[in-house]
């Protein structure tokens, strides 16, 4: 069992619950260490995304805490919350994209909230989208990418910031299995370079090599697995 | 923080939005212009008090049995009294040869009437600046309290409805303020609301990448700050030719020519452009703070 203080995150004794009597999560507790490769897997509505939404800090949990880097974020007041959210990069399923804003404007985002200049994130900004291969679409407005180039945009504005995790709900559900592959490798990589992630996904084969932590989420109650 | 960046999102938004902005400008617009109107109204009402108030004077008459010597002193305590500019003594003999005058033909009437029945009087009149109804009024209470003096006579009544009148204009002027005020409220927050929605996507992105209230809220505070500065600074332009009109009415009038009316002083001016900023600017951070979760 790995102790609370050497891990990115910890999480004891969560509970969640939606109004008006929707139990997500019960009594989850979990901890990921610096480094780690982890997936979270489920059933459709098992929690997947409310264990990741509680982790950002875009839900309060029912009860239980949360240790980002060390900071217990529950007891955190809201004007906190951002600063611990650029701790994160966020991947989603749906890329969440702003379409009126070229692929530039949506990668900057993430620095222009850290108060960079124009100068600082346009260097930041060209650098991560040549390391993703798709800096020749830095003008183009995302309609006009494939699918799988969106969410090398959406992986570009979560990783640009240079966040110490990456969380990732079901970012292939959308892509066809070539892309999704290419998307894991990706996030592989990231993860050799350092960052922690938490990858949410459907897909067992993703995992069936074995070599990363498998969590199983099923009606809000999380169980690691041993292998298949 | 990056005043390009934020400039450039208030600049999208006014563009897409055009429309509605436009009407929250003209509402912000139409409101102060009321406003100022009654205000304009307001500002030279005080000042025609003040002005007939001085321009009358008083009249203090002298108990008929006041002795003759004593005269000289009360004459002397009267210019000394502040805000009293002339004192002119009027003795029963001049009163009497007023009142033949006055008579005319009829001034048989007066034959073998000594003029001792008429008291001494002192026509006062006051400065013009610095003089108000209640320092007139202050001066003649203090007057009656003198063992000579009978009477005070000034503009009374008039200047009374003119100062009743007067307060009625500020009520009127508070009270349309609060309307105007309330309905003002309503419309910016209501057209916050509406681009909090056409940006809901937008925003909650914000939130992902872990943006500040702050940094969301200030495009929409940059935007409320110019229709508050616009519509409030257009509103004013636009009291002006009405100032300008009013101004030469007057003027062409025989009996008010010597009325002259001010514009909005450049306090007030301020005030409005200032009070206008704030509530556009408060009233989108207070609706702000409601429809965007942190
Ligand atoms: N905002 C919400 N309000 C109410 N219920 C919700 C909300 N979000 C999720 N739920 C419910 O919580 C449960 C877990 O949902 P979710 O975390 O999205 O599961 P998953 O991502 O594993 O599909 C589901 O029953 C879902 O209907
Ligand atoms: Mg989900």
């Amino acid at each position: 069992m790995k102790t609370a203080g050497s891990s990115v995150i910890s999480v004891r004794k969560l509970n969640k619950k939606y109004q008006p009597n929707i139990q997500a999560l019960t009594e989850v507790s979990l901890d990921v260490e610096r480094g780690e490769f982890v997936f979270l897997t489920g059933p459709s509505g098992s929690g997947k995304s409310t264990l990741l939404k509680l982790l950002y800090a875009n839900e309060r949990p029912s009860s239980g805490q949360i240790w980002v880097d060390g900071v217990e974020i529950s007891g955190l007041s809201s004007s906190q919350l951002p600063f611990i959210r650029r701790k994160f990069g966020i991947i989603f399923q749906d890329f969440k994209l702003i379409p009126y804003q070229t692929v530039f404007e949506n990668v900057s985002l993430s620095l222009e909230v850290t108060g960079l200049n124009r100068k600082q994130i346009k260097n930041k900004v060209e650098q991560v989208l040549d390391h993703l291969g798709i800096l020749s679409k830095t003008h183009l407005y995302p309609m006009r990418l494939s699918g799988g180039e969106q969410q090398r945009v959406a992986i570009a504005r979560a990783i640009v910031n240079n966040p110490n995790i990456i969380l990732a709900d079901e970012p292939t559900a959308n892509l066809d299995a070539e892309r999704s592959e290419d998307v894991l490798s990706l996030i592989k990589g990231l993860n050799q370079e350092g960052a922690t992630v938490i990858f949410a996904t459907h897909n067992h084969e993703f995992f069936k090599d074995n070599s990363s932590n498998v969590y199983f989420l099923q009606k809000g109650l999380l169980q690691e697995k041993d292998g298949l | 923080m990056n005043l390009g960046t934020f400039t450039k999102r208030a600049i999208y938004d006014l563009k897409h939005h055009f429309f509605v902005q436009l009407m929250t400008t003209l509402v912000v617009l139409l409101s102060v212009l009321i406003f100022s109107f009654f205000l304009f109204i307001y500002v030279n009402l005080a000042s025609l008090v003040d002005y007939f108030g001085s321009e009358l004077g008083m009249v203090v008459f002298l108990k008929t049995d006041v002795d003759y010597t004593k005269i000289p002193s009360v004459h002397q305590r009267l210019t000394e009294i502040k805000g009293v500019q002339e004192v002119r003594y009027y003795s029963p003999e001049d009163g009497f040869r007023a009142l033949a005058v006055y008579l005319g033909d009829e001034k048989d009437v007066l034959d073998g009437i000594s003029p001792d029945f008429l008291p001494s009087s002192f026509q006062i009149s006051l400065n013009r600046s610095g003089v108000t109804l209640s320092s007139i009024e202050a001066i003649a209470s203090e007057l009656l309290k003198w063992e000579e003096v009978e009477k005070v006579q000034y503009a009374r009544d008039w200047v009374d409805k003119l100062d009743t009148f007067t307060k009625l204009i500020k009520i009127v002027a508070v009270m349309s303020c609060v309307l105007l005020l309330s309905t003002a409220s309503f419309v910016v927050a209501n057209t916050i609301k509406l681009q909090v929605y056409a940006r809901a996507k937008e925003i909650e992105i914000m939130r992902l990448v872990g943006a500040t209230s702050g940094f969301i809220q200030m495009p929409f505070l940059l935007q409320a700050f110019a229709q508050g500065l616009l519509g409030a600074s257009l509103a004013i332009l636009a009291t002006y030719p009405c100032y300008r009109y009013s101004q030469a009415v007057l003027h062409s009038s025989q009996w008010l020519k010597g009325i002259s009316l001010m514009f909005l002083p450049m306090p007030y001016i301020a005030a409005i452009i200032a009070g206008s900023i704030t509530i556009c600017v408060l009233v989108t951070h207070l609706s702000l703070s409601r429809f965007i979760r942190v």
